[in-house]
């Protein structure tokens, strides 16, 4: 039996297909939204050190 | 007339190439001062995915729990409008100011309508389910790869393999040119 390296792609299950009505005035749009808290932000992500700083060559 | 685009009967489970979105929401920006964060964002009518179908089956298939450099971080996609308000020239809405209008029988619509112009490609499918559109290439953008998934209900349909190979194929001529400049600095 042959073994496939990529798994067979699943296929999304039909549904009914969205509509677009070409009279409908479909342009982008720009939103701008703005919250407000009452806290200070503050950085509370540890840091983390990714590079160790040491090199290393072959 | 050229049939330019046509869907596939069976949509992928994961975003395949040549897919077309129905209004994408897109974080354009985030600022933060003090205590104000100020969140801008735009929705797109349509967006069509333009990475390559292998690289897309490879990422969907990796776990991304594991660090891979085959998976990806953010998907190309190029915005398309109904080709009807493309020719009134207010398809941009009011991201930015509104072109000349143009009539189909305008010599350059019929260049982009037989996709001889490189920066737009123009799709018209036979069912006429879907209005005819028009993908402009100089707008394509990236976007977080999870915005996509988040919103993979919002897909309107994926194109069949040679229309959607067509249009990675132009894309690619366009974003390859080499544009001299016309005057002497």
């Amino acid at each position: 039996m042959t073994d496939y390296i990529n798994p067979i792609p699943s296929v999304a299950e039909s549904r009914n297909p969205m509509e677009v009505s070409e009279n409908a005035q479909k342009t982008p749009k720009r939103t701008t939204v703005k919250y407000q808290t009452t806290a200070i932000f503050e950085d509370i992500g540890e840091e983390k050190e990714e590079n160790t700083g040491k090199v290393s060559t072959r | 007339m050229k049939i330019s685009a046509r869907k596939k009967k069976k949509i992928l489970e994961r975003l395949a190439q040549g897919d077309i979105f129905q209004d994408i929401e897109i974080i354009e920006n985030i600022d933060v001062e003090k205590s104000i964060i100020t969140v801008k964002k735009i929705s797109f009518p349509f967006v069509v995915c333009l990475n390559q179908e292998c690289d897309l089956e490879t990422d969907f298939w990796k776990n991304d729990e594991v660090l891979c450099d085959n998976n990806l971080l953010h998907i190309a996609i190029a915005p398309a409008f109904i080709f009807e308000q493309f020719l009134s020239g207010t398809h941009w809405g009011e991201i930015f100011s509104n072109n000349k209008p143009q009539k189909r029988n305008d010599t350059t619509i019929k260049k982009i309508i037989d996709n001889e112009i490189p920066r737009y490609h123009y799709l018209n499918f036979p069912d006429n389910d879907i209005p005819d559109l028009i993908i402009d290439f100089k707008h394509f953008f990236s976007v977080y790869k999870k915005v996509i998934y988040d919103q993979i209900d919002k897909r309107l349909c994926s194109l069949d393999d040679l229309f959607k190979e067509k249009i990675n194929q132009r894309f690619s001529y366009y974003i390859s040119r080499i544009g001299l400049p016309e005057y002497l600095v």
